[in-house]
């Protein structure tokens, strides 16, 4: 019980970290592998804000996803200089996880900052015999709340509507007057404010670190190829999944743990290419 | 014959200046040429699928890795010091792991398949970082590897490491290019072009791409270890996927596709690491990721050609290329 209690929580961080990816990836086939970046500066952002300056924590993480959404834009300005080049695109994005984890230990230090403490999160909710951590259930709340905003505006509204057809056949797309670049910017904006959020809110159990540009990256690129991209039920399910995955796996044989992930994302890929939801990059 | 002499005449001048150079340098300096050309192989041997299969992986690294494992780890744990067996075993390893990541690799495509190949590599980074047999030390590294014993007297010292890696490295750069040249490679650059008119002419694109992921990673395990044998360790650091993105780095700003771009590209990033840690250790990431960025928003104004110093190099190898396509 315990067990699926953390791995609920970190399934609704992963989701957060890999939503904002699988956006991008599917609407316009943007591989921006700087994505984990984003994260770093929503979880350096909230610490910042919450720890340092002591703001509440509910404006500092809305604050930091409102930082992010700015990198955002900043983002698909330098990725508009090169549509369609994977190449170029994979040297973009490395050398500004790069920059950001170097920027982030010139500002912040080098020594990475440990899990935010919130007085208010600090305890634990009793179910039972199981004690499930507060700040725990925060995460969850969180991460099943932009879930559900996401799927609402992907698949409810004329916004997502055009999103989605843009990911089918973006020619037709433009030739029927809709103006695609502004919805990339769009989509850029929306899932950098998705990735700020996450940083912040993953911060009270994952602090905030020079090096999260690329394991956050990492975990996300496994959600996405799991969940498939372009449905926002497939991302969460894998991320639920992977999230339950890890905690048992970590509980049983914790020496393994990490190399479980990998396996699992090589088994889907053998069984169904696409991931679980089934759109294709 | 005298001809192919002569035609061969730059390749040979080079490999000379190669053997020459230990007599021009000081050890520190011998010691980062021979980095920079181990490099260069490997750089060279990822083009082989990502330049010219244009299968863009991002995880060759860890297949570099197994070699550098498989060789550091039979001198150290089972005390094999014949050069001949150790670079055997790594080559044999570096294909059987080379043709699991291809199988599973292809079974997704483009931006799907970068990211399947950033997460094998990564996969095998922590591999290395967990699992206990992979150690030697308490530094989650295999540490305490030399250079291997050749089967007739020599006597190592960073000229003659040198001189060494200039033979192995030649030898290894001529097999690329026969590979490259020979219709097996002009077969690849045609399932890079267009699939399915490859597959309309009868090619098994599939096998084809298996078949170029197996000859680069199989060319990388060699560089790998050269590596192990050249740096006395190999860590998980070394396999990841930041190292994958480097050599990634190296093929792209020498120019992926051509014939010596990515080798050229291999040994000048290797160069600016160098020196960029030598300037500043904290900021060297900084100068490096500046260079990438700026050199990805350049590039369109030159197409699959990136840093300046490659205009001088387009003459040569983009006329040799069409000679081939031609031919």
């Amino acid at each position: 019980m315990q067990v699926v209690a953390n791995g609920v929580a970190l399934g609704a961080v992963l989701f957060l970290m890999a939503s904002g990816l699988a956006l991008l990836l599917g609407s316009m086939g943007v591989l921006n592998l700087a994505h984990g970046a984003v994260y770093m500066v929503g979880a350096y952002t909230t610490w910042t804000l919450a720890i340092s300056e002591g703001w509440p924590l509910i404006p500092a993480v809305l604050a930091a996803g409102a930082v992010c959404a700015v990198v955002g834009v900043v983002l698909e300005r330098l990725f508009r200089f090169i549509p369609g080049k994977p190449n170029e695109q994979i040297l973009l994005s490395f050398g500004l996880i790069y920059v950001f984890g170097n920027l982030a230990q010139v500002i912040w230090g080098p020594v990475a900052k440990t899990p935010f403490d919130v007085a208010w999160l600090s305890g634990a909710v009793h179910v039972g015999s199981v004690a499930i951590p507060a700040n725990r259930i925060a995460i969850a709340a969180v991460g099943f709340a932009v879930a559900l905003l996401l799927w609402v505006v992907q698949d409810r509204t004329r916004v997502g509507a055009m999103v989605r057809a843009g990911m089918d056949d973006a020619e037709m797309t433009r030739a029927l007057g809709i103006n695609l670049d502004r919805v990339v910017l769009a989509v850029f904006v929306l899932g950098s404010a998705v990735a700020g959020i996450a940083g912040g809110i993953g911060g009270l159990v994952l602090g905030a670190s020079s090096s999260q540009p690329m394991d956050v990256l990492l975990l996300a690129l496994i959600v996405v190829v799991v969940g498939g991209i372009g449905s926002v039920p497939g991302t969460l399910a894998a991320s639920l999944v992977i999230g339950l995955l890890d905690a048992y796996s970590r509980y049983q044989f914790p020496a393994m743990s990490s190399v479980i992930l990998y396996l699992l994302m090589a088994g889907v890929l053998v069984l169904r290419p696409t991931g679980l939801s089934g759109r294709t990059a | 014959m005298m001809r192919t002499v002569i035609r061969r005449l730059p390749v040979i001048a080079v490999i000379a200046i190669g053997l020459w150079l230990p007599y021009a340098l000081d050890s520190q300096q011998e010691s980062l040429v021979t980095r920079a050309l181990i490099f260069g192989l490997m750089a060279a041997s990822l083009d082989i699928a990502y330049g010219q299969a244009g299968l863009y992986s991002l995880g060759h690294a860890a297949l570099a890795g197994v070699g550098g494992y498989t060789a550091g780890l039979l001198m150290v744990r089972y005390d094999v010091q014949s050069f001949w067996i150790l670079v055997g075993a790594a080559l044999a390893a570096s294909a059987v792991a080379s043709l699991i990541f291809a199988l599973i690799s292809l079974r997704a495509r483009v931006l799907y398949f970068i990211l399947v190949t950033l997460a094998l590599g990564q996969m095998v980074s922590n591999l290395a970082q967990q699992w206990d047999f992979l150690k030697t030390s308490q530094a989650e590294a295999v540490t305490g590897i030399v250079m291997p014993d050749l089967g007739f007297t020599m006597a190592w010292n960073p000229a003659t490491t040198l001189q060494f890696v200039v033979v192995v490295v030649a030898v290894a750069m001529i097999v690329i290019q026969r590979i490259i040249g020979s219709p097996l490679g002009l077969a690849f650059r045609g399932t890079r072009e267009n699939e399915v008119r490859m597959e309309a002419l009868g090619y098994h694109v599939w096998r084809y791409r298996v078949a170029a992921l197996a000859a680069s990673g199989t060319m990388c395990g060699l560089a790998g270890a050269l590596f192990a044998f050249h740096s006395g360790l190999i860590s998980p650091t070394n396999v990841g996927v930041a190292a994958s993105g480097v050599l990634v780095l190296m093929v792209i700003i020498g120019g992926s596709g051509t014939r010596y771009g990515a080798f050229v590209g291999g040994i000048l990033v290797t160069f600016l690491q160098f020196y960029a840690a030598d300037w500043s250790l904290e900021r060297a990431p900084l100068i490096i990721g500046t260079l990438f960025i700026v050199t990805a928003l350049l590039i369109r104004f030159r197409p699959r050609a990136a840093a300046g110093f490659k205009a001088v190099f387009d003459a040569v190898t983009r006329r040799k290329q069409a000679a081939h396509v031609a031919a």
